[in-house]
């Protein structure tokens, strides 16, 4: 469902963002991208939302090249990014009705969307109130309820749960199995080892554009796949 | 005060000296504006406005004194054909006009016309600062004999287009540019700290906010009050500046930036004190200029309007006429003076020397023009109450307040014009006083009295602001002074209690 | 899946511009700011009218009353020589026109009387700004002022963070993120922007119709009116959708709000402030008018050449050679219509000449300055808006020249009465004629008429063009920054 081919990024005058990625995310994994600050995480997830244009290389959603056509390849793709922000005028469910009207052109009835935000975990009592109000946590779940919404193929998360207290940073990750078992394609972006090993079906670990190691957690302890981490940023600080 | 020990790493010595607050941020603050384009565009652009101000203002000032010379070498020159006439009848080398209003001996019609004085408000070194009134009157007014609104109501030929756009003067970029420049380096002095993080750390210093705050924007906004100010003066100098004489004028139009500057600093400090966003401060500055600026000012001379409308000058004009019609009805003088100006070369008319019929004619004139006097000083009161009205609305504006005290330190202010009129009055007595004398007596006009023509008196008290004008610059900047300190005293307040977050 | 499959399944389709349109309206109606903001507008733009009616009532009043009694005084003359009649004179003032409510243009600065006397052409007098103060220079209150610099401000508070703020806020990359299509983003957001902005033009038309209705009742609102309001209106609405227009553009180029908002307020006080200061005063240097004394000893030059009164002159005894030629006849005495009355009819049709020269030179010269002035339209739209929103008004130079000319038109239809009668009536001499009272009631007074819509819309082509040609660049450029909007 998320392809990328050789993708690579490089900045003008700087070292690549990222070199020549390789990568698939089928329908019903979480492939979570692990590694340190500029490793380009981040680089890649806005690649595939063509945010930013390849220097070489294709980032494909559900077969279609985003840099081509990247309504298209949107049009599968939900995002949350690390602090969803929305509109802080508007209540919850006029957010959720707009971004999905915005989404996918169609107008959902209110019930509906009701019952998605409720189904992302949000409060009923929060539903009519104005997002400038919400916590974090509580515009994540929005941001779920979007994606629920416009009924992605694809999901991308970039550092979904920094800054979520342990409470909120357990249920989304409840949220994140239960896209999985319908059949989405997540990647998510995290430093987040615990979380990686919680959710992800496949974990990625991302040096200086490069990957340099995927692990499957069912194969390995939380651990495991701290010491894999630790090794392989410091051998990318060494090099 | 609120000083800290500072050390101060570029001192090789490693004595340790202390260094207050204000000087502290100011020397943070320098170093991270050296390296800030905007700031320099800004000045940049200060600089060049100022510069091309002082060139406008420059320009108006040589006009007009070329006008001006143009209007007395008139004058000489319809003088020195009257005498040298005058001389040739009186020596019996040219026979008497066969009218008498091209006679140089009738003192009722040079008086009137060819004789008239040109007279003009001498410019101060500092006029090129701001054009004030001097485009709305006439550059040289012409004195004669005639009732005022003769004379004063001339205009001087101007484009109206130019005259609503207004000039581009010193004034005009103190009062408007200058602030918006202000505003935009400056509004976000607080709220950039806030934004980036740094606040809860200098607020952990335990110094006073408010002497931080007010160390950043004396170098921040200081150096476009410097830039300003030594634009003006570079350039007045490159223009051949008179110090000697201006300096005193010029002083006070920089201690008038120097408030100015003072009262946007604290409005721009007590916006900051609400601690909102960066762009709240914008906005919300964005507004306030214009409504200090331009709406508050419009709204109190519309008020102004309605209260005391302007004085009706068509219905002036209409009093004048019939006041003449209501002479002339007793005495025909229309006919008079339809006979006077197709004088015939009959006998029955005296000739240049008033008869008893142009006697009485005068006689009449006179009491016709003191009417239209009466009225137009009617006029001028209105006018006047209409001006008080609006100056009393906008003691709490500073933008008024400082546009009319720099036109009074250009010497182009209400006062001096008061002053220069006032003086006109009293000379267009003596000049109809002077004339009028002998044409009651029907005497002659000879060699000797034009030579003692009344002069129009180059008072040295003239060449200088007015002592009402001085008094009404200082209570226009203490205003100003004032509304700077009730901004300034909330903020402080405010800023001593600041939420970092 | 099919499309309408898809629409059973998920609800009626929507226009995602209209969502998005809705969606920018919600949140202004929210937020208190904007609807004390819009109040503060709609206030301003009653009072600037309020301000516009009081006043044009006022002179109109006084101008009628002043017309009226300078009827009177003329009427009154009693029996007099026609030519003492016509040096007597007549007083034209300047007739207003109706939406001199809505722009008082150039009115207060040029004159708003003129007298009409013999043998010359006076320049107009009474310019009402001398009565203003010299607050009244920093702004005055009018509707046009309203719409020409406030209500471009409004525009830019309103459009200059849609998009820089939303990239700050995150919804930006959110929408996009989702798939949103950037076109229907821009067009929701023009929609709702350009609403607001156009629907307090419309508030403020409405206003100024209503008040001239109900304040005005004595006004009829003829073609006339439509026909300079059908110039206004539009001319109104590009220039402020155009300020709208560039501030999406500046929105989505700049690298965040405050630099787009900063960049926004510069423009704005170029336009509102500086430039027509700087492009009349470069105006004013390419093409210097001639000072009073000069223009006033040109004439005097020029008319040295006429005998006026000068029984000597060399012109006066040639045109009485030609006269006596004309008639066959050897002495004036012997012609069969009064020479008086021929020679000063001469005189003054030599004069008209001169005249017509003199300030025909003048005009050309003020009209070619506020030719030059209107050419940086295309970069600050207000000189292309001014000379379009006075002209509608009725307040431009244009018509103020038209109201000089027409009065010169009167002053000489008053002397050739006056030297018609004395020719008929006069005898040789003419100067001991006296005409009867009745002939100052066959002389009309000056009767302003006040000129129609198509001396406002003449020339304006260009101005138009230049409007247009702006905006339509500031919606182009705002079009290219928002069709690949920076996310990030």
């Amino acid at each position: 469902m998320l392809e990328a081919i050789g993708l690579t990024k490089i900045y003008a005058g700087r070292t690549p963002a990222l070199a020549g990625l390789d990568l698939a995310v089928p329908p019903g994994e979480v492939f979570c991208l692990l590694g340190p600050n500029g490793a380009g995480k981040t680089t890649t997830v806005n690649l595939f939302l063509d945010f930013i244009r390849p220097t070489s290389g294709k980032a494909l959603v559900g077969g279609v090249e985003s840099r081509l056509d990247p309504r298209a390849a949107r049009r599968k793709l939900a995002y949350i990014p690390e602090n969803v922000m929305l509109h802080g005028r508007l209540t919850g469910l006029e957010n959720l009705e707009y971004f999905a009207a915005l989404a996918s052109g169609f107008r959902t009835g209110r019930d509906e969307l009701a019952s998605l935000l409720r189904k992302a975990g949000l409060p009923d009592e929060a539903i009519h109130r104005r997002v400038s109000t919400y916590s974090k946590g509580m515009r994540q779940k929005v941001g779920v309820a979007v994606a629920l919404a416009k009924r992605a193929q694809a999901l991308l998360l970039d550092e979904p749960t920094s800054g979520l207290d342990p409470l909120s940073a357990n249920e989304f990750a409840g949220l994140i199995d239960e896209l999985r078992r319908e059949g989405m394609a997540i990647l998510m972006v995290t430093h987040d080892l615990f979380l990686a090993h919680r959710c992800g079906d496949r974990v990625g670990i991302m040096i200086e554009g490069r990957m340099v190691h995927v692990l499957e957690p069912a194969r390995t302890d939380h651990l495991g796949l701290e010491r894999a981490y630790l090794e392989a940023s410091r051998k990318g600080r060494v090099a | 005060m609120f000083e800290i020990d500072a050390h101060d790493p570029s001192n090789p010595s490693p004595r340790r000296r202390r260094a207050s607050v204000l000087a502290t941020s100011a020397a943070c603050e320098w170093r991270s504006l050296r390296f800030d384009l905007g700031w320099w565009s800004a000045l940049a652009a200060s600089a060049l406005c100022v510069a091309y101000a002082v060139s406008v203002g420059r320009a108006r000032v040589e006009q007009r004194s070329a006008a001006v010379a143009q209007a007395r070498a008139d004058e000489t020159d319809r003088l020195a054909r009257l005498t040298d006439l005058l001389r040739k009848i009186e020596r019996g080398e040219a026979p008497a006009p066969d009218a008498p209003y091209r006679d140089p001996r009738n003192a009722a019609y040079v008086g009137r016309g060819q004789g008239a004085a040109a007279v003009a408000l001498e410019d101060l070194p500092t006029a090129p600062l701001a054009s004030g009134l001097s485009d709305l009157y006439p550059q040289v007014i012409k004195v004669a004999s005639g009732p005022k609104d003769g004379f004063l109501f001339t205009d001087e030929i101007a484009n109206p287009t130019r005259l609503l756009g207004g000039e581009f003067d010193f004034a005009f970029v103190v009062v408007f540019l200058f602030p918006a420049i202000l505003i935009a380096l400056g509004h976000d002095v607080l709220s950039a700290e806030r934004e980036q993080g740094t606040l809860a750390m200098t607020l952990a210093a335990s110094a006073s906010l408010t002497v931080v705050l007010v160390g950043k924007l004396i170098v921040r906004l200081g150096g476009v009050v410097v830039v300003v100010l030594g634009t003006l003066v570079a350039g007045l100098a490159a223009s051949g500046f008179d110090f000697a004489r201006g300096t005193p004028a010029l002083l006070i139009a920089a201690a008038a930036v120097v408030i100015y500057a003072a009262f946007w600093t604290s409005l721009i400090l007590l916006v900051n004190s609400f601690g909102l966003s960066s762009a709240m401060n914008a906005t919300s500055l964005a507004v306030a200029w214009p409504a200090l600026i331009l709406v508050a000012p419009a709204a109190i001379s519309a008020w102004a309007e309605v209260v005391h409308p302007a004085p009706a000058r068509s219905l002036m004009i209409l009093a004048v006429r019939s006041a003449a019609v209501d002479v002339e009805r007793e005495r025909a003088a229309a006919e008079d003076r339809f006979r006077d100006e197709h004088a015939p070369r009959s006998d029955s008319f005296a000739g240049p020397i008033a008869d008893a019929r142009t006697r009485e004619t005068l006689a009449v004139t006179i009491a016709a023009d003191r009417r239209a006097d009466e009225i137009l000083a009617e006029q001028e009161e209105q006018a006047r109450r209409r001006r008080g009205l609006a100056e009393r609305l906008a003691f709490a504006l500073p933008p008024a307040l400082l546009h009319d005290a720099l036109e009074e330190i250009a010497g182009n202010g209400r006062t001096r014009w008061d002053d220069f009129l006032e003086r006109i009055d009293r000379f267009h007595g003596e000049w109809k006083a002077f004339f009028f004398e002998p044409a009651s007596r029907g005497a002659a006009l000879t060699t000797a009295d034009y030579a003692r023509f009344p002069r129009f008196p180059q008072d040295p008290a003239s060449a200088r602001i007015p002592d009402r004008g001085l008094l009404r610059i200082a209570g226009e900047l203490f205003a100003v002074a004032l509304l700077s300190l009730l901004c300034f005293l909330p903020a402080h307040l405010r800023l001593r209690r600041p939420t970092p977050g | 899946m099919s499309e309408e499959l898809e629409s059973n399944a998920r609800g009626r389709r929507v226009s995602p511009a209209l969502v998005v349109a809705r969606r920018e309206w919600v949140e202004l109606l929210r937020d208190a700011r904007w609807v004390a903001l819009v109040g503060i507008v709609v206030a301003l733009i009653v009072a600037a009218l309020a301000v516009g009616i009081v006043e044009r009532s006022r002179q109109t009043r006084e101008r009628a009353a002043a017309a009226e009694g300078d009827r009177r005084v003329w009427t009154a003359q009693g029996p007099k020589n026609p030519h003492s009649a016509a040096h007597f004179g007549q007083y034209a003032f300047k007739p207003i026109g109706l939406l001199a409510i809505a722009d008082p243009g150039v009115d207060a600065y040029a004159g708003s009387a003129v007298y009409l006397e013999a043998h010359k052409q006076n320049e107009d007098r009474f310019r009402s700004a001398r009565d203003l103060g010299s607050m009244s220079r920093l702004a005055r209150l009018s509707f046009a002022f309203v719409l020409q610099i406030v209500l471009p401000l409004i525009a830019v508070i309103l459009g200059h963070s849609a998009y820089s703020g939303e990239r700050e806020r995150g919804t930006l990359p959110l929408a996009l993120g989702l798939g949103a299509d950037p076109r229907a983003l821009f067009l929701g957001k023009a929609l709702a922007g350009a609403s607001v902005l156009l629907g307090l033009l419309a508030i403020a038309t409405a206003v100024l119709c209503l008040g001239i209705a109900i304040f005005l009742p004595e006004v009829e609102l003829e073609a006339d009116f439509f026909a300079r309001l059908a110039g206004l209106v539009p001319a109104y609405a590009i220039y402020i959708l155009g300020f709208f227009g560039l501030a999406l553009a500046v929105s989505a180029a700049a690298r965040g709000t405050r630099t787009a908002f900063v960049s926004l307020l510069v423009f704005w006080m170029l336009n509102g402030f500086v430039a027509p200061r700087v492009a009349g005063d470069i105006a004013s240097r390419l093409q210097p008018l001639p000072t009073g004394q000069a223009f006033r000893d040109g004439i005097a030059e020029a008319k040295r050449a006429q005998f006026g009164h000068d029984e000597k002159h060399p012109a006066f005894v040639a045109f009485r050679n030609r006269v006596l030629a004309e008639y066959g006849v050897d002495r004036v005495e012997d012609l069969p219509v009064s020479f008086r009355g021929l020679s000063l009819r001469e005189d003054d049709h030599a004069g008209y000449r001169i005249f017509d020269e003199q300030f025909g030179r003048l005009r050309d010269l003020v009209a070619r300055q506020d030719r030059l002035r209107s050419w940086a339209g295309f970069a600050f739209p207000l000189l292309a808006l001014q000379p379009i929103s006075t002209a509608m008004a009725g307040t431009d130079n244009a018509h103020h020249h038209e109201f000089i000319r027409s009065a010169e038109l009167h002053r000489r239809r008053i002397q050739d009465a006056a030297s018609a009668e004395l020719m008929e009536h006069g005898g040789v001499d003419g100067r001991a004629y006296v005409a009867p009272a009745s002939l100052w009631e066959a002389i009309p007074s000056f009767s302003p008429t006040f000129p129609d819509a198509r001396l406002a819309w003449r020339g304006r082509s260009l101005d138009f063009l230049r409007l247009g040609g702006w905006s339509a660049c500031c919606w182009l450029a705002a079009w290219a920054a928002t069709i690949r909007p920076r996310a990030a």
